[in-house]
């Protein structure tokens, strides 16, 4: 019966712990695509910056 | 926060008839517009990511340029901002390092919008923070800005409805008043002095504390006209968080005006605040009381401050007692001998029997303080019964305060003479019926020897602490070991195989088991602070002598003294080889003893010492 429960809890605990690491990753995850889109917004506007002295 | 009209900000051109292309572009050109990618990173759930992109707010000006972050992204900030206080205020603090992204500090005024809604919200945290960017951006304004935008800024603050701006605009007047001209700044007297008069509380305590800021700016003239009524206002205000604060815009006052003003202006007040009905504004007296003493010069301190110092540590409440004998010796120095034997030591005589025992804590840490200042012929005569009085204090704190002190007064009136008169207390507690006396006693004789000196220490001390080794009670043959390891750590191996060792080493051949126990409890506790040259010559001989003892409870002592001491003969290459002819074949024997115990010990002892072989 004990071992059963010690069981259990260890079971319980691996669990919210592969919660929290995949919550982690979404949020990393997230947070690249952000960065992603920001790296794109300045290339863009270097783009266009050198458009104009260019032109 | 929405798409707040994307497509009118975008520069498409919605009349042509786009070709695929060109619409990829313009789907690309309006995805990629600075404010769409901020925007859309605000939308996330995540409060992480949105305070990561208010991190970012640098690069997104940076992308616009300082002519469309001026006209885009400001007014956006302005009105469209409307999230959790973190990403507040991290707008906030963005923003005060913004000068740049808006084109230099000819632009820099940009700011002032945004610094001003967020100076307007309830969370204190992002207000605190709006104002100090706000400060910070005041002082890049040149004069029309400051006239221009700084000015009505803070008559709107000052004159907000919310008491949350009036309370954010007393933290703005220290920052600008240095940049304004003669008539700006007449305004802002108007202006602050309506703020002091407020009636919401919060309001007036905020400007008592941003006032201390205030005054730093201001000329001697301008305190006594206008500050000083001001200042008679709050200081007797009718709640108590507004008076106190008071106290340190004194001292501010203090350091401007020279002491024959401040005598004339502020001792009155000061009087009248360390005698307030509320303990707390008294306790504010009492901290920076030295340091009031300090601005107001000697001559003020000695004919007008005595009464007052006295009175406050003769207050009713403790917190204020405590506070103030925690300024004794500061203030002692500062007053003439007969003032300090005559007006304080009766009010310290009195503390020491004090019924709060914190009080008599603070009186013991601070009290030696006193004996430099009065010197040796009068520490004698007042300080020492006191000292010896604390000493036998109940309250264990009181003790080891005034014993950790005792080097000051060492100083003055010479190890002799202390010991003449402490020894005896020491030694009449060392020998206390009551075992948790002994025992506190012990606690501190490393703290005493290290003051007092190894000379002091071998002619008085060292018997005591032998003494205890043969206690009845455990407890203090325990804290007796422990106590000797200390005081090797503290007078060197030398030492201790003169004096400490020797007597150890007879205890082993005593008649009672106890005291060959604690013998070998002794020997384990101090080795780790002896050379391995002593244990080898003292030690060892002794602990292997004991594992013949009839009695088994000395026989496993000796399995885990071994243990011990096994890594420490390990760590010189003279002493090692002992392991192996004399450790080993000893902890062999006590494996084949008759008893469990002994066999169990050793065994683990044998595991240890192969362990640490194989690493």
């Amino acid at each position: 019966e004990r071992e059963r429960n010690e069981w259990a809890i260890e079971r319980a605990e691996f669990k919210a712990r592969i919660a929290l690491l995949e919550g982690e990753r979404r949020g990393v995850e997230n947070l690249r695509m952000d960065l992603m889109k920001r790296v794109k917004m300045l290339e863009y506007a270097l783009r266009q910056e050198r458009k104009r002295h260019l032109g | 926060m929405t798409g707040l009209g994307l497509r009118s900000m975008s520069p498409g051109t919605p009349g042509s008839l786009p070709s695929s292309e060109d619409t990829n572009r313009e789907n690309e050109e309006q995805e990629l517009y600075p404010i769409a990618v901020l925007v859309d990173e605000l939308k996330n759930e995540d409060v992480q990511l949105r305070l990561n992109a208010i991190r970012n707010l640098g690069t997104i000006a940076m992308a616009l340029g300082p002519q469309r972050t001026r006209d885009e992204l400001i007014p956006f900030l302005n009105d469209s901002i409307d999230d959790e206080d973190e990403v507040l205020l991290a707008v906030a603090d963005e923003l005060s390092k913004f000068s740049e992204y808006v084109g230099g500090p000819e632009y820099a005024h940009f700011m002032l919008g945004p610094l001003e809604n967020l100076s307007a919200v309830e969370e204190v945290l992002v207000r605190d923070k709006a104002v100090e960017s706000l400060c910070k951006i005041v002082a890049l304004l040149n004069s029309s800005q400051i006239e221009h935008y700084f000015m009505p800024l803070l008559k709107r603050l000052t004159s907000g409805e919310w008491f949350t701006s009036r309370i954010s605009a007393t933290g703005l007047y220290a920052a600008g008043y240095s940049k304004c001209t003669p008539e700006q700044r007449s305004e802002l007297k108007v202006l602050f002095a309506q703020l002091i008069q407020d009636d919401t509380p919060m309001v007036r305590r905020a400007a008592a504390k941003s006032l201390k800021d205030l005054i730093k700016e201001l000329s001697k003239d301008v305190i006594i006209s206008n500050i000083l009524p001001l200042f008679i206002k709050l200081s007797s205000d009718d709640q108590d968080t507004v008076r106190l604060l008071t106290v340190e815009d004194l001292v501010q006052m203090a350091r401007i005006l020279s002491p024959e003003e401040s005598k004339q202006h502020l001792l009155p007040i000061l009087k009248q605040l360390g005698q307030d009905k509320s303990w707390r504004v008294r306790y504010m007296v009492a901290t920076h009381f030295t340091e009031i003493c300090e601005v107001l010069g000697e001559t003020i301190t000695r004919e007008e401050l005595v009464t007052l110092f006295v009175s406050l540590i003769k207050d009713s409440e403790g917190e204020v007692k405590m506070t103030t004998i925690g300024q004794a010796p500061a203030f002692a120095k500062k007053v003439d001998e007969t003032t300090v034997v005559n007006k304080i030591l009766p009010c310290i005589k009195d503390l020491v029997i004090d019924t709060n025992q914190h009080v008599r804590a603070v009186v013991a840490i601070n009290i030696s303080g006193l004996a430099p200042i009065v010197g040796k012929d009068l520490t004698i005569e007042y300080l020492l019964p006191l000292f010896l009085q604390l000493l036998k204090d109940d309250f264990p704190e009181v003790r080891l305060n005034i014993i950790s002190k005792l080097e000051h007064v060492n100083q003055v009136i010479g190890v002799e003479r202390l010991s003449q008169s402490l020894l005896p207390a020491i030694v009449e507690l060392a020998e206390d019926k009551q075992w948790r006396v002994r025992l506190a006693i012990i606690e501190y004789i490393p703290l005493l020897a290290k003051q007092l000196g190894v000379g002091f220490f071998d002619e008085k001390l060292l018997s005591l602490c032998m003494s205890w080794l043969c206690d009845t009670v455990f407890s203090i043959r325990e804290a007796a070991t422990t106590n000797l390891k200390q005081l090797v750590d503290i007078f060197g191996c030398e030492w201790a195989t003169e004096t400490v060792l020797p007597q150890v080493m007879d205890m082993a051949t005593n008649t009672n088991f106890l005291f060959r126990m604690t013998s070998l409890f002794a020997l384990g506790t101090m080795a780790t602070s002896l050379s391995p040259e002593i244990i080898q010559d003292k030690v060892l001989p002794t602990v292997l002598e004991l594992k013949t003892d009839p009695i088994p409870n000395i026989r496993f002592n000796v399995a885990k003294s071994l243990e011990v001491l096994t890594p420490i003969l390990r760590q010189s290459p003279a002493t090692a080889d002992l392991v192996n002819t004399h450790v080993a074949p000893a902890l062999q024997d006590l494996s084949n003893d008759n008893d469990v115990d002994v066999r169990w010990f050793a065994e683990r002892a044998i595991l240890t010492a192969t362990k640490l072989t194989v690493y």
